[in-house]
């Protein structure tokens, strides 16, 4: 099977690219960094069976996140056969610098310029035929979410498959720099130090610029080589040997495009505007706190419209049932475990999750993100992160799964271990629904904003607390804003719907099992075991014995724990069984507590299994405290 | 080399305002900082223009070859510049 990979820098559309064949697998945002792990999949093209490979965008072949590093190991360690440089053409000299370091792979490469409206946006025309002459391979032209040459695209992929043509020697460099990597590379070769999938050419680069990832098993016979190559190139230019080819790159890239290009003055955009508003000093806080309560509003505004009306279906059913059916029996209680299952998933989780999720994709694609990382760097500092960890802990407000592993953006350890720990603090979608469905519905809105706020304090305290246990310095933030986007609807609908999905094959089936598999427990009775078992826990927080088994099966998944609460009071009438204190506790608690078993999935896999047991520990113990000290602030509130 | 050796003429690229045009005299070697830089595109030479700065020592939000990019304070202290 042929293997293509689509290679390019951080939000140059090489996702929409991939999704424009392989339909929406792989999630796309207009943030760089989206892509922290690649994603594969079998595509027909023209009656060819074709792997393609949606890689972590990389600005270079030196990695500085985990996330780049992962896009350049599957460049050096698969059988790939053929590489898809996948540009953002309006920032084009910028990315010749990627593709200059890509033709030394020495594999059969072409270049997609894609963003095209973006660059004439810009008043940037390119001649594409120059380039591809400049460069000695093929160039084509798309516009990936309107699929605009996508069908081109491919079809010279194919072509390309079958010739199996790779690039001629790269562009070279001035002759001094070339004389050296051409020495190096000869020696390296002469003393079987290069590795199968990395031409020597591109080795010698990589060395001579200080990538010590390079250096591979052989670091302590070829040290001393490089060490002699880069010493002749600084003596012969007066700068450091990674200045140089960083220079000759960066020359010969800009050569190049004033060579394709030409630039007119674009008029000015409405988007630089827009821009300068959404990122003023004062405006752009503003703004940012208006578009979260804004979006609170929103969701709950939708949510608590559909809710009532559905919950009364499904009652109706339920009271029907007891009355055609003794209502001790078996049957009973299996039909009104599922049914219950059922309208928690139609008339709970639906109604908040659909707005929210849309609301999440338009806000992701239209580019705000990194301006929210621009806005909050400040803010992220005194927690010791900074603005590029903001973007996990939004992320976290959807799932906290791919908000853990969103952390691979972040460079240093310390930081993506206290990034990933906010991240399991954030509320996620699920949590969301259990705060709106039960506490913004019985209790109002301004209690569940509530929520939110005390949520906020507890993952800057937390954040400062780690920060303070882990005093390195973080090394700040390098982060790309690019450029606003108005993101097409039927993406925005398909990408609700990939998120969507993922709760109803997966988490609703469980939701339905669940709560029938509580009804039996109660028809047998073994539930009220369980909960004698939690009796210290529900008993300290002062709730009801009988919600001991619905936070068992909140960490399967937290949408659970409202409905399997539904389930076990036996009644959606919440506020005939629970006081007002105890919905607050209840949901504090929910909150705070121990991450859902996906989430410690992600957690160990990033982390590690000890810290992840750590972090369980943790959030075990701050829910219990929180929900502790909800209860004593209730009671003294009541006692005035 | 350090970076005070190269050239005290310039100035910090984190005290300049709104709207600024400048060229990059030199980017303090430490950190990595540089390396970063080299691998977005941007290096000694080029010149950039302020796009937005924020209060409480935020960020800055420059515009190079046509890209934004938004730095840190600590590392807007570490870039020296020249008005163009």
């Amino acid at each position: 099977m042929i293997k293509i990979a689509l290679v390019g820098q951080p939000n140059s559309g090489k996702s929409t690219l991939f999704n424009s064949v392989a339909g929406y697998r792989s999630l796309t945002a207009n943030f760089p960094g989206a892509t922290v792990s690649y994603t594969r999949s079998r595509v027909y093209l023209n009656g060819t069976v074709a792997e393609l490979v949606d890689l972590p965008g990389t600005y270079s072949l030196t990695a500085f996140s985990p996330a780049e590093a992962a896009a350049r190991e599957f460049l050096h360690t698969s059988e790939i056969d053929v590489v898809v440089n996948v540009v953002d053409t309006s920032v084009m000299p910028r990315s010749l610098e990627l593709t200059l370091q890509l033709i030394d792979l020495g594999l059969p490469l072409l270049v997609c310029l894609n963003m095209m409206d973006e660059a004439h946006r810009k008043g940037i025309q390119i001649d594409p035929q120059k380039l591809s002459s400049l460069l000695g391979v093929p160039v084509v032209t798309t516009i990936a979410p309107e699929g605009v040459g996508v069908y081109d695209l491919f079809q010279k992929v194919l072509q390309l498959q079958k010739s199996q043509v790779v690039p001629s020697r790269g562009v070279p460099f001035h002759r001094d720099t070339e004389d050296v990597i051409g020495a190096l590379a000869a020696r390296l070769q002469e003393d079987g130090h290069v590795p199968a999938r990395i031409p020597s050419r591109l080795l010698a680069i990589k060395l001579l610029e200080g990538d010590d990832y390079y250096l591979g098993q052989n670091a302590l016979e070829i040290r001393q080589l490089v060490e002699e190559a880069r010493r002749r190139l600084t003596d012969s230019r007066g700068k450091l040997a990674d200045e140089v080819i960083h220079s000759e790159r960066h020359a010969l890239s800009m050569k190049m495009f004033e060579q394709v290009a030409t630039v007119s003055k674009p008029p000015v955009d409405f988007r630089e505007r827009m821009d300068a508003l959404l990122t003023h000093r004062v405006w752009g806080y503003v703004i940012l706190f208006a578009l979260l309560v804004g979006f609170f509003w929103l969701v709950y505004g939708v949510g608590a419209l559909l809710e009532p009306p559905i919950l009364r279906i499904f009652e109706k059913s339920i009271s029907r049932l007891g009355q055609h059916l003794n209502n001790s029996g078996f049957l009973y209680f299996s039909l009104r475990g599922i049914l219950l299952g059922l309208s928690g998933g139609m008339a709970i989780v639906l109604p908040y999750l659909t707005p929210f999720l849309i609301g999440m994709a338009f806000l992701e694609d239209v580019g705000y993100l990194p301006r929210v990382a621009f806005l909050m760097d400040a803010f992220m500092h005194r927690v010791g992160l900074h603005g590029v960890a903001i973007v996990p802990a939004i992320l976290g407000y959807g799932c906290n799964v791919p908000a853990v592993m969103a952390t691979r953006i972040l460079q240093s350890k310390r930081d993506r271990f206290i990034a990933a720990v906010i991240a399991t603090l954030t509320p996620c979608s699920a949590r969301m629904t259990v705060i709106f469905g039960l506490v913004a519905f019985y209790a109002g809105p301004l209690w569940a904003l509530a929520i939110y706020g005390l949520n906020i304090l507890v993952i800057a305290f937390s954040g400062k607390l780690l920060s303070a246990l882990m005093p390195e310095k973080t090394p700040g933030m390098i982060l790309e804003v690019p450029a606003y986007h108005m993101p097409s609807w039927r993406i925005v609908l398909l990408k609700t719907w990939f998120r969507l999905r993922e709760f109803i094959v997966i988490a609703w089936p469980l939701l339905i099992v669940g709560s029938f598999v509580l009804s039996l427990a109660e028809y047998r009775g073994w539930n009220s075991e369980v909960n004698v078992l939690l009796r210290p826990l529900t008993g300290l927080l002062g709730l009801p014995e009988t919600v001991g088994t619905t936070l068992v099966f909140g960490i399967l998944r937290k949408e659970l724990t409202l409905l399997m609460l539904f389930q076990a009071l036996g009644t959606t009438q919440v506020l005939s069984v629970m006081t007002l204190a105890q919905i607050m506790v209840f949901t504090l608690f929910v909150t705070f507590y121990i991450p859902c078993v996906a989430t410690v999935a992600a957690l160990t896999k990033e982390i590690g299994w000890k810290m992840m047991s750590l972090v369980v520990l943790y959030t075990l113990f701050s829910a219990t405290l929180i929900g502790l000290l909800a209860r004593l602030a209730f009671s003294l509130v009541a006692s005035i | 080399m350090t970076d005070r050796d190269k050239g005290s003429a310039g100035r910090l690229l984190h005290g300049m305002k709104e709207g600024d045009h400048l060229r990059i005299i030199g980017i303090s070697r430490a950190h990595g900082i540089r390396q970063q830089l080299a691998q977005m595109g941007i290096q000694v030479g080029d010149t950039i223009q302020v796009k937005r700065r924020v209060p409480f020592g935020g960020p800055i939000l420059i515009e190079a070859r046509g890209t934004s990019i938004a730095l840190s304070k600590e590392y807007a202290e570490r870039i020296k510049v020249e008005p163009v």
